[in-house]
């Protein structure tokens, strides 16, 4: 079955592939050569940032419309009369999608570092967000997918800009020394739902000072966790008319 | 093996609860299709034939009364078992091939060995040689036949098929027939569900049907009961005076039909009773023309269903 799937999506990882190209030109870290000496000159945390949105990106290209496009195009109607299950058929896709992006973080992480310097400087530790970013974006786009007919991608897409703008705005205001908008409870309802990107970053700082980053690191997994938990629930209790 | 019983399914909105906007599919459904049976369903659209199709499959929930395959639950009973299912529109990715397609199928069913069980699939549907054809290029009957090739990929015990002549030309509905009969005939215990508007087709494959109108079932109509009972007749006399009277004292139960005075439907006991009643209507000195046996179709039972159920709900 899972060759079965590869196949299914190799376009996607196509599309995938081309993805890590535009990732390695625009990211700039790649492209510092000054001091190609110093390994410290090119902070890899950098590279862990750039893995982990690639690492998003490719969980949005392999799973966008997975559950929701067989739902609406009624493939589902002979995949679920042969004995298998939904919540089964659609775990094993989205593990089959989280591997392949896995492996291709993992690429892109030795050829991505040979490319540009010829040696790798940034540690395993850098795998680490990119395996929490394609767990919560996986997540929740496995939660839309199965929440809504179509769209999940765009949906999944927004909430990212969205998180961006909205730690931005935070940003923004804390840099200014001003006192954010809105209520305090709100902006910490609002955090609290959008995907964790501060908690990966918070992560990164505690490896960086040497600090333990278990404490960000659960939560993140826990967001992702619970979305995907969530999905698998609505998927086996959902009917499929 | 099908239980269905005061089966009831509602179709609400998003959040709707509103009574106004429900629509009762089904209401009181009530089904019993006993082992090795093959149940014909019939009724005009938006009878309910595709949400019991639904409610079979486990695809939907009943609102109200409790469905059961083999004493399971049909979401149940297809995960464990499977159902060798032909959906009305055969929906398979159009980017994948044939031999895709029922390698993929073939894989959902965890069968073992699976690729002479693909070839022999597809060589009963007439579709071996087509793996690598796209399924976009497929007309709607080698569609049909796709759909028809998986369904008999795994050794299921229940069939159901939606619309299964649908696309398909003289020669493959006959095929399908005989398809049918061959995969019930493997095993006794088998059943098959078939909802159909093919009302010529279903009479020559089902054992019993039900007609479904106005999501209620109006009458099981048992086929081979009406073939085991004794036929009606027609029966032509010449003209001569005082013909139709001599008909109507012999056979007391005799319907002229419409526009023909001198040609009568009888419904004689048996052989001996009917013998008796010529041989008094020739003793009366009337000539007959014809003496036919007469088997009442399926349509005319639908049509007879149909025409005491309207006025009910």
């Amino acid at each position: 079955m899972i060759t079965l799937y590869l196949w299914q999506l190799r376009w996607r990882i196509v599309a995938v592939a081309v993805v890590c190209l535009g990732f390695y030109l625009i990211e700039p870290s790649f492209h510092v050569h000054a001091a190609a000496g110093s390994a410290d000159y090119v902070p890899p945390g950098e590279i862990a940032f750039t893995l982990a949105n690639l690492a998003a990106a490719s969980m949005l290209v392999l799973l966008t419309d997975f559950i929701s496009g067989d739902r609406r195009r009624g493939y589902f109607r002979i995949y679920f009369s042969h004995p298998t299950r939904p919540v089964s058929f659609y775990a094993l896709r989205w593990t089959v999608a989280y591997a392949v992006t896995m492996l291709i973080v993992c690429a892109f992480f030795i050829l991505a570092q040979l490319a540009a310097w010829g040696e790798i400087r940034a540690g395993v530790g850098s795998l680490a967000q990119p395996a929490l970013f394609a767990l919560i974006y996986g997540a929740v786009l496995a939660f839309f997918s199965v929440v809504l007919p179509v769209g999940d991608g765009a949906m999944v897409l927004s909430i990212y800009f969205l998180t961006d703008l909205w730690l931005g705005i935070l940003g923004m205001f804390e840099e200014a020394q001003l006192a954010p908008p809105g209520p305090f409870l709100l902006r910490q309802a609002v955090s609290f739902v959008l995907p964790p990107h501060l908690a990966l970053r918070d992560a990164y700082d505690l490896v960086v000072t040497g600090g333990s980053p278990w404490a960000p690191v659960s939560f993140a997994a826990g967001y992702g966790v619970f979305w995907l938990a969530l999905a698998g629930l609505l998927l086996w209790r959902r009917e499929w008319p | 093996m099908i239980h269905l019983d005061n089966v009831a399914k509602e179709y609400r909105g998003w959040l709707g609860t509103a009574r106004k906007n429900r629509v009762h599919a089904l209401d009181g459904v009530s089904l019993h299709v006993p082992p090795g049976t093959v149940m014909g369903v019939v009724g005009p659209n938006g009878a309910g034939k595709s949400t019991l199709i639904k409610l079979l499959l486990g695809y939907l929930r009943p609102t109200r009364g409790t469905v059961r395959i083999g004493g399971m639950e049909p979401r149940a009973w297809a995960q464990s078992r499977g159902v060798a299912y032909v959906p009305e529109l055969p929906t398979i990715p159009e980017s994948w091939t044939v031999g895709f397609a029922m390698r993929y199928f073939a894989s959902l069913g965890e069968l073992d060995d699976p690729a002479p069980k693909i070839g022999a699939a597809l060589k009963r549907v007439g579709m071996d040689g087509t793996e690598g054809r796209k399924i976009r290029e497929l007309s709607k009957g080698m569609l049909q036949r796709v759909a028809i090739g998986q369904a008999l990929l795994g050794e299921r015990e229940v069939m159901v098929l939606d619309e299964p002549t649908s696309g398909l030309d003289p020669e493959w509905v006959a095929e399908l027939r005989a398809i049918v009969a061959e995969w019930r005939a493997a095993s006794p215990g088998r059943v098959a569900l078939i909802s159909s508007h093919d009302l010529n087709e279903l009479e020559r494959t089902a054992d019993r049907v039900a007609v479904l109108v106005a999501g209620q079932v109006r009458e099981v109509i048992d086929l081979r009961a009406a073939e085991a009972r004794f036929p009606a007749y027609r029966i032509v006399v010449d003209s001569t005076p005082h013909a139709a009277q001599a008909v109507l004292a012999c056979f007391p139960d005799a319907v002229a039909e419409e526009g023909s005075p001198l040609s009568f439907r009888v419904q004689p006991a048996d052989v001996e009773d009917l013998d008796r009643r010529v041989a008094a209507l020739l003793a009366r000195g009337v000539a007959l023309r014809a003496l036919a046996p007469e088997r009442e179709t399926l349509e005319q039972r639908f049509r007879e269903v149909r025409k005491r159920g309207k006025g009910r709900p």
